[in-house]
């Protein structure tokens, strides 16, 4: 168990946690079109996508660091590290690669660890411990089960997950020849879903072993070797993520919902196996897209808020769920009235990755 | 070889081009061993996308020279759902 | 030069070769049905129509057959037919002085419908086939045939709806008589489709009356007629000169005396007696025949009001009271591009016969018509001369002359 002391997050609802907030419990879908004249390379699509408002600086390195310090002033805002070992781990699925992967000659540029280095330094932080924490759209979830092993073997006082994501030509066009997205917008759990809706974030996160209201009570990470792309039909190793867990039932899961056909198959699925229609399923990637890397973090936030705030939001773009499907979601109708004291957060990744997170009220 | 794929796209050979089905192997050559022109070769592409629901880029089928590259620009084309 | 027809060839709503066809003609028979399915175009009154009976291509081999539809098809049935009869199935019928003239009235109606009605579904052309287009070009008919047969040699697409392969054959005709070619290969086709019921419907020039009696319908000059039934069908002739016949040893079976087109442009859907009669007198002319030495005459009369009654008042007034008249439309309904040649090896066969077919459906003779000669029932009677007319939209009058052999 390890305490959530901050957060802050920027993302295409705005910066802070705030605008987060509001934009997915009032149910606004922040995609739009991406323009794409600056690009190195012409995609044969108009892409869309739920970007970060307002100007973007040119290289993917400042846009990410921008990004990211919005999120660690917010955060930093409420705790002072100044006494504290301090350890620092990027999540993040594609670092720079923008930066790089048009020009460069060689294979082996690092697109991760001069982010790592260039936050701490721009967040003043003399960090004990640095790690980069790079598994796919599981990296936040997974930097937290790394922060948890670090704060419990005592290594460091408190933990800063740094995870950061963005959407350029190379994600893009890698999710279109996988067919993964949308031709409209993402509707999880719905009959209609036709894939995902992608989206830029930064989150940070402070942990560290001192009381708070809001908890993580447990992390668990499976992998399984079925495909590169796709879980196994059978959903094996969710499963086996949850119950490695072993802990009570969430009342409110903040599901991975991307809208694909397959993974809203796969987590109605288990869910259901695991707890029939006791706990409300919902989900922020409707709204904010999916943040790969940092769409773990995103759900941790937006889980707290839902413990701090008593209510939880709806899946905005879903009317009617799936027929198939046997789980309990709040759907666009839905009375949100949960007042949740254990939300269930999963994510899923590419390389058959499949972590979930529990965040409890806290003792304080 | 998914042989479902191979299935499907004999299936398609056989009623959409009269092939006899022992000709359907996949080392046989669509042009000299089944007697498909460069006409065939364009509607064989509009019969694959319509029963595949996808768009297969007509400069593929520059590569495709016998029925056993059918099946794998079938393959290539049908991408698997993701999470 | 004398213009012999060596080789006939068909496909009609009464059978599936000359032979049969005549057979139903002489038995008074009529291929018109009802299709129910045709009601729910909203528009179209007229719901009848005499279609071909099923057919085997399968000897097409599929490289010629893909790029045909149901007109392709029937016009290579025919003309394979037409060529067996000539004896000219092997190479001879290949040759730059051998010219094929056929066509059909528009592109294949149904290959038409379904190739926009997935252009508009789709914005675009996306996934229609390369084959579509070679239904629906205006010359498909004679390039599936010429394409079918291994063609090498002249060829010409003349397209004018119901006066296309009487067009076709007097064109021919002509050509022959240049010296330029020996031989030609005329015909035409159509295939049904409720768009040509469509085009007639409009112009109220198509029956609606006996929907639920179709084997009365079509009834040309007669008192009730309420307009015509489009059908469809393949006709195809092989004509040639008296010399190239005597030169490879062929069997003639009729000569064509001559024949002649004239348009007025008067009217695009109402024909004009007095340009029907200019048409009449010169095919008559180029025959070097007068109006008293024509036997019979296969009038066009397609069962409308008008077209009918021009007809029997212009043949009234060139011909008097005294040459027998029928039309075959009661029996074989419209079949537009393919009905001059399928009325012109009718023709040939009652020459041979020596029986004129009646007019079936003419129960009472309409009040404008009684003065003519018309044929109600088979009538036995030696022909010497047939003059046959087709007349379409747009002005477009023929008149051919075929004559016994002497």
């Amino acid at each position: 168990m390890i305490g959530i002391t901050s957060y802050g997050s920027s993302t295409s609802a705005g910066q802070g946690v705030e605008a987060l907030w509001k934009g997915v419990s009032t149910g606004q879908n922040f995609l739009k079109s991406f323009p794409t004249e600056s690009w190195p390379v012409a995609l044969n699509f108009a892409p869309k996508v739920c970007s970060w408002p307002g100007e973007r600086p040119s290289s993917a390195q400042d846009r990410l660091l921008f990004h990211l310090m919005v999120s660690w002033r917010e955060a930093k805002a409420r705790v002072d590290l100044s006494a504290d070992r301090v350890g620092v781990i990027l999540a993040s699925t594609k670092g720079l690669i923008e930066d790089y992967i048009w020009t460069s000659q060689s294979l082996a540029t690092d697109l991760m660890t001069p982010l790592l280095k260039a936050f701490c330094q721009h967040a003043e932080i003399d960090a004990v411990k640095m790690m980069v924490v790079s598994n796919a759209c599981t990296s936040s979830l997974s930097a937290i089960w790394l922060a948890e092993k670090w704060l419990e073997a005592g290594a460091v006082d408190s933990v800063v997950v740094a995870a950061a994501e963005e959407v350029g030509p190379f994600v893009l066009q890698g999710f279109h020849c996988l067919h993964a997205l949308t031709a409209s917008v993402a509707k999880p759990f719905s009959k209609e879903r036709d894939g995902l809706q992608l989206g830029e974030a930064a989150a940070v996160m402070i942990f560290s072993k001192r009381e708070s209201d809001v908890v993580v009570s447990g992390v668990a990470v499976d992998v399984e070797g079925h495909a590169v792309t796709r879980s196994a039909p059978s959903g094996n190793s969710l499963k086996r993520a949850i119950d490695a867990l072993n802990l009570d039932e969430p009342d409110l899961i903040l599901a991975h919902g991307t809208g694909t056909q397959l993974n809203d198959e796969i987590e109605d699925q288990i869910f259901f196996a695991e707890y029939g229609t006791r706990p409300a399923i919902t989900g922020s990637k409707w709204s904010i897209g999916h943040t790969l890397g940092a769409s773990g973090a995103v759900d941790v936030i937006l889980a707290c808020e839902t413990i701090r705030r008593q209510t939880a939001f709806r899946l905005g773009n879903t009317e009617a769920v799936d027929p198939k499907f046997r789980s309990r979601y709040l759907t666009r109708n839905s009375d949100v009235a949960v007042e949740p004291s254990r939300v269930l957060i999963s994510s899923l990744g590419f390389g058959g990755i499949h972590a979930v997170t529990m965040v409890e009220k806290g003792a304080s | 070889m998914d042989q479902a794929i191979v299935s499907r796209v004999n299936e398609l050979m056989h009623q959409g081009f009269e092939i006899p089905t022992e000709n359907l192997i996949a080392t046989a050559r669509l042009k000299e061993d089944l007697g498909l022109d460069s006409l065939d070769a364009v509607d064989m592409l509009v019969h694959l996308e319509e029963k595949l629901g996808s768009r297969i880029e007509g400069e593929r089928l520059m590569h495709v020279k016998t029925l056993g590259d059918v099946y794998v620009l079938v393959q290539e084309t049908l991408t698997p759902p993701t999470v | 030069m004398k213009v012999y027809i060596t080789g006939m060839g068909a496909l009609t709503s009464l059978g599936l070769d000359t032979h049969s066809t005549f057979e139903g003609l002489l038995e008074n028979r009529s291929g018109i049905q009802h299709f129910p399915e045709w009601e729910k175009y909203n528009g179209l009154h007229s719901h009848l129509g005499a279609p071909v009976a099923p057919y085997d291509i399968m000897k097409v081999p599929r490289s010629a057959r893909r790029s045909m539809s149901r007109m392709s098809e029937m016009a290579t049935l025919a003309t394979m037919q037409a060529l067996g009869q000539a004896d000219l199935t092997d190479e001879s019928c290949h040759s730059e002085r051998t010219l094929i003239i056929m066509g059909s009235t528009s592109g294949s109606p149904h290959t038409l419908e379904a190739y926009f009605k997935q252009l508009f579904e789709r914005g675009g052309p996306q996934g229609q086939l390369s084959t579509s287009f070679f239904k629906v070009m205006n010359h498909s008919v004679p390039a599936n045939v010429a394409s079918a047969i291994g063609y090498r040699g002249a060829l010409l697409s003349p397209s004018s709806a119901c006066s296309t392969s009487s067009q076709a054959m007097i064109l021919g005709w002509e050509l022959l008589q240049t010296g330029l070619y020996d031989r030609v290969i005329a015909g035409g086709a159509d295939e049904l489709h409720y768009m040509s019921a469509s085009i007639f419907d409009i112009v109220l020039a198509a029956s609606r009356n006996f929907n639920n009696r179709p084997q009365q319908a079509s009834r040309p000059f007669d008192k009730d007629r309420d307009g015509l039934v489009v059908s469809e069908g393949a006709g195809v002739l092989v004509m040639e000169t008296e010399a190239c016949i005597a030169k490879r040893g062929g069997l003639p079976l009729a000569e064509v005396k001559g024949g002649a087109y004239f348009c007025d442009g008067s009217h695009m859907s109402q024909s004009s007696g007095e340009a029907m009669q200019k048409t009449m007198e010169l095919a008559l002319a180029r025959a070097g025949l007068k109006t008293s030495d024509i036997d019979y005459i296969n009038a066009h009369a397609t069962g409308t009001l008008q077209g009918d009654a021009e007809e029997a008042m212009t043949i009234e007034r060139l011909f008097g009271r005294e040459t027998p008249v029928s039309s075959l439309k009661g029996n074989l309904g419209h079949s537009l591009a393919a009905c001059g040649a399928v009325e012109a090896i009718a023709s040939v066969q009652m020459i041979k016969n020596e029986v004129i077919v009646p007019t079936r459906n003419l129960d009472n003779p309409d009040a404008v018509c009684l003065g003519l000669d018309l044929v109600r029932e088979k009538r036995a009677k030696k022909l010497s001369h047939v003059l046959s007319n087709n007349f379409a939209f747009g002005g477009m009058n023929t008149s051919l002359v075929i004559s016994a052999l002497t």
